[in-house]
């Protein structure tokens, strides 16, 4: 089992504002959705935009560069163009420290 | 004899983008029998804003490009014909005829089939003169950037000025000559133009506006460009990107009709009921009554949409999709713009330098009527929700960078509590 990593405070994430945060070496963005947190890789497959910069709507997050859409709940892809499904990652709060499981 | 019902289907003719939105459109909304695709070019579907850049700078190759995998294509259960192309439409029969001489029964038929890069007249075909609309284009360009150390572009549009950053970023001397005093004068208004023209400076392209070619020469070593006030450029290579010609002749001789495109209402409907026609081809009634063609990415894409569902007698709000949108990527910067600026309309910027980040909003009265924005794709689409709800923030904070666009809290509109 992989080691869970310290990514920030529980208060640096809100609705509409995920926090970015590169996880050995791997950029990793974490959203709110409902109160719940979610872990996903933050490079758009499509032309290699950090999503966490991009349009969060509700459940959804739209890369800045182009128009693709994706859940943040399971990193699926949504809808604009033609892109790869993003990966999620277990995420948990610990002592108001947020941290991930890159598995 | 008519078409037989049971198995003429969708005919689409072309196989870019707009093609690819038709196809998934009609299976998405139920559409169970037969989709054939005809295009003229012998790859699969692919994507073409990349041509300009990530190709040329060999980051992509068509298996990134493509739009419709060959699972793809089975699993939606389309026969493409690649390399193939529709040389005639019998609108009685309702029926297609091929290059390889087949007849294909439509339904509907969605003409797709884009345009052709504009040449310049009086100058002859020559290796060292290229335009860029297919995937050969940009390889052809590519190997001619591998050796070139001068790159002349004519055109300072949105090919002509991706491609000019391209080659530049590849290490060429770049001009770029542009006949109108302005860069993209087609699309933008000046502020965007001036922004543009700088980043260009910045990067050391050398954009001459106002620029007349008089006459252009081309041999086996060079080619060079004469212009009206006596000045000769020379170069390696001569990239024209001076617009396109929308390729509408087959539906010209089918008695469709056309003027520069194929004339459709919204919904990508010609005359005929039985025969659609999306993005670049189509000269559609917009959002704002008028008619325009449109040559973008996402027009091919809501056309596409839009037809299909037309096609099954589908409901289609356009407004929901919000005001047209584009993008071009140049150098390290990204630019948007939404909707359509249009002269009047009060100009409120937002610039965070920090970010390279400059917006701008195209107001009208309480409301944001467009917005382009330089690195600031989250405040495009922040403005999007704006304006699909009609609801605003209060314009004089929308230059107040100390809140974030998406923190803005949106006006009541009048009326409301």
């Amino acid at each position: 089992m992989s080691q869970w990593i310290a990514v920030g405070d529980r208060q640096q994430v809100e609705e509409d504002n995920p926090l970015a945060a590169v996880v050995e070496g791997r950029a990793i963005g974490v959203y709110e959705v409902d109160g719940e947190l979610y872990a996903l890789d933050d490079i758009c497959p499509h032309a290699e935009a950090n999503l966490t910069q991009g349009f969060v709507d509700g459940c959804e997050v739209e890369c800045p560069l182009h128009n693709a859409v994706f859940d943040i709940r399971d990193g699926k892809h949504q809808r604009g163009e033609p892109c790869s499904d993003l990966k999620v990652f277990p995420v948990r709060v610990v002592a108001d420290k947020i941290e991930v499981q890159l598995g | 004899m008519p078409s037989d019902e049971a198995t003429a289907g969708a005919v689409i003719v072309g196989a870019g983008l707009a093609a690819r939105w038709v196809i998934l459109t009609l299976r998405a909304e139920g559409y169970e029998g037969p989709i054939t695709v005809i295009g003229d070019e012998a790859h699969p579907p692919y994507d073409r804003p990349p041509l300009s850049k990530a190709v040329l700078k060999k980051q992509a190759e068509l298996a990134q490009l493509t739009l419709l995998s060959p699972a793809q294509l089975d699993q939606h259960r389309v026969d493409w014909r690649g390399g193939e192309a529709v040389v005639a439409i019998d609108r009685e029969r309702r029926q297609v005829r091929t290059s390889a001489g087949g007849l294909i029964d439509y339904r509907w038929l969605f003409l797709a089939c884009g345009g052709r890069a504009r040449g310049l007249p009086g100058v002859a075909a020559h290796p060292r003169i290229v335009t860029l609309r297919s995937l050969e284009d940009a390889l052809h360009l590519r190997a001619h950037l591998d050796a070139a150390r001068r790159v002349i572009v004519i055109g300072g549009g949105w090919i002509g000025l991706e491609v000019a950053a391209t080659a530049r970023q590849a290490g060429c001397d770049v001009v770029v000559l542009e006949a109108a005093a302005r860069a993209c004068v087609r699309t933008v208004p000046e502020a965007i133009s001036t922004w543009l023209e700088g980043l260009h400076a910045e990067h050391g392209t050398r954009l001459r506006l106002g620029a007349r070619v008089e006459s252009v020469a081309a041999d086996d070593s060079a080619v060079a460009v004469t212009l009206a006030d006596g000045e000769v450029v020379s170069g390696d290579v001569l990239v024209l990107g001076i617009g396109m010609v929308a390729n509408d002749d087959l539906a010209r001789a089918a008695g469709l009709a056309c003027d520069n495109g194929v004339l459709v209402d919204a919904s990508g409907r010609t005359d005929d009921p039985a025969v659609f026609a999306v993005g670049d081809v189509a000269n559609a009634i917009q959002a704002d009554g008028q008619r325009r063609r449109i040559e973008s990415w996402e027009n091919a894409q809501r056309m596409g949409a839009a037809a299909a569902r037309a096609a099954l007698d589908k409901a289609w709000e356009p407004s929901s999709e919000g005001p047209p949108w584009f993008w071009s990527d140049q150098y390290e910067d990204n630019l948007q713009l939404l909707g359509t600026p249009e002269p009047g309309q009060t100009l409120v910027e937002r610039t965070v330098a920090a970010k390279r980040q400059r917006i701008f909003y195209f107001c009208d009265g309480d409301r944001v009527r467009a917005v382009a924005a330089v690195n600031g794709g989250r405040e495009i689409k922040v403005a999007r929700k704006w304006i699909i709800q009609d609801r605003y923030p209060a314009l004089d904070r929308l230059a107040d960078t100390s809140v974030d666009a998406n923190k803005l809290p949106v006006q009541p509109r009048t009326g409301e509590q």
